[in-house]
């Protein structure tokens, strides 16, 4: 399973810029929502979806990244949006730091295993040292598109 | 690590969603109760219990089975706790839909 085969590039948010956890898993539901990826009737019970995922423990998986996802029958198939937060944002992650890569997944119901791969995948390459670095470094959705691709093709070790 | 001071268990995962981020942050806010160096090894692929990334690698479906090893001054009682987290059912976990 590649990351350009689940993660939306229409929906890449290259300069997330919100003040909660809360503010960035709706800036990216709604962007799932505007490239069409998500229907906008299916936006705000998503984002309640995401948000109660959260409260059985937060997502921030530590070294900066954070992986709020849902599954949720409006969808057929794994997708994903890459939001990049400069400032950081706090995600009440275990090691206690603000996360400045958040991967948003939402999966259907029936294949339970999509979105466990979907985050294995993840990290895996967010242990690669240039994957991260060039990913925060990133300026545009078309950027981090071009790292997506190249982390799928083991081209960055 | 080396072999005469380590301590090793091996545990059984029981759950029916395997290893997922959920039972990994409890395997890692119990790593950060002890001192002590504590891995986590599936098949070839040993992890820093205390790192929530590195443990999503371990890749550890149901019925796999981990061998947990501690070295410090408290390995033996972190053995015994992350072995009893591993026999509990992870506060719920197959009740859980995530």
């Amino acid at each position: 399973m590649k990351l350009s085969d689940f993660v939306v590039p229409e929906a890449i948010l290259a300069d997330l810029q919100v003040e909660s956890k809360t503010g960035a898993i709706r800036a990216m539901v709604e962007a799932l929502k505007n490239s069409g990826a998500i229907k906008p009737e299916d936006e705000s019970s998503i984002v309640d979806a995401v948000l109660k995922r959260e409260e059985l423990g937060s997502t921030g998986i530590g070294n900066g990244v954070a992986v709020p996802h849902t599954k949720h029958p409006s969808v057929d198939r794994l997708i994903a949006t890459v939001a990049l937060a400069k400032s950081g944002i706090d995600f009440a992650s275990l090691d206690g730091e603000d996360v400045f890569i958040l991967f948003l997944l939402v999966s259907p119901p029936d294949r339970p295993g999509d979105h466990l791969r979907g985050l294995e995948n993840i990290s895996r390459h967010l242990r690669n040292q240039n994957f991260c670095s060039f990913l925060r470094q990133a300026r545009s959705g078309e950027e981090v598109v071009e790292l997506l691709t190249e982390a799928d093709g083991d081209q960055l070790n | 690590m080396s072999q005469d001071s380590a301590i090793r268990r091996e545990v059984t995962v029981k759950l029916l969603k395997g290893l997922h981020l959920r039972p990994l942050a409890m395997i890692v806010r119990m790593a950060m109760q002890f001192d002590s160096t504590i891995t986590l090894t599936n098949g070839s692929k040993t992890v820093n219990a205390r790192n929530q990334m590195d443990l999503m690698l371990l890749n550890a479906g149901n019925g796999s089975k981990i061998v947990v090893e501690a070295e410090g001054a408290d390995a033996p009682q972190a053995v015994e706790e992350m072995a009893r987290l591993f026999d509990s059912d992870f506060d719920g976990d197959d009740l859980i839909d995530t």
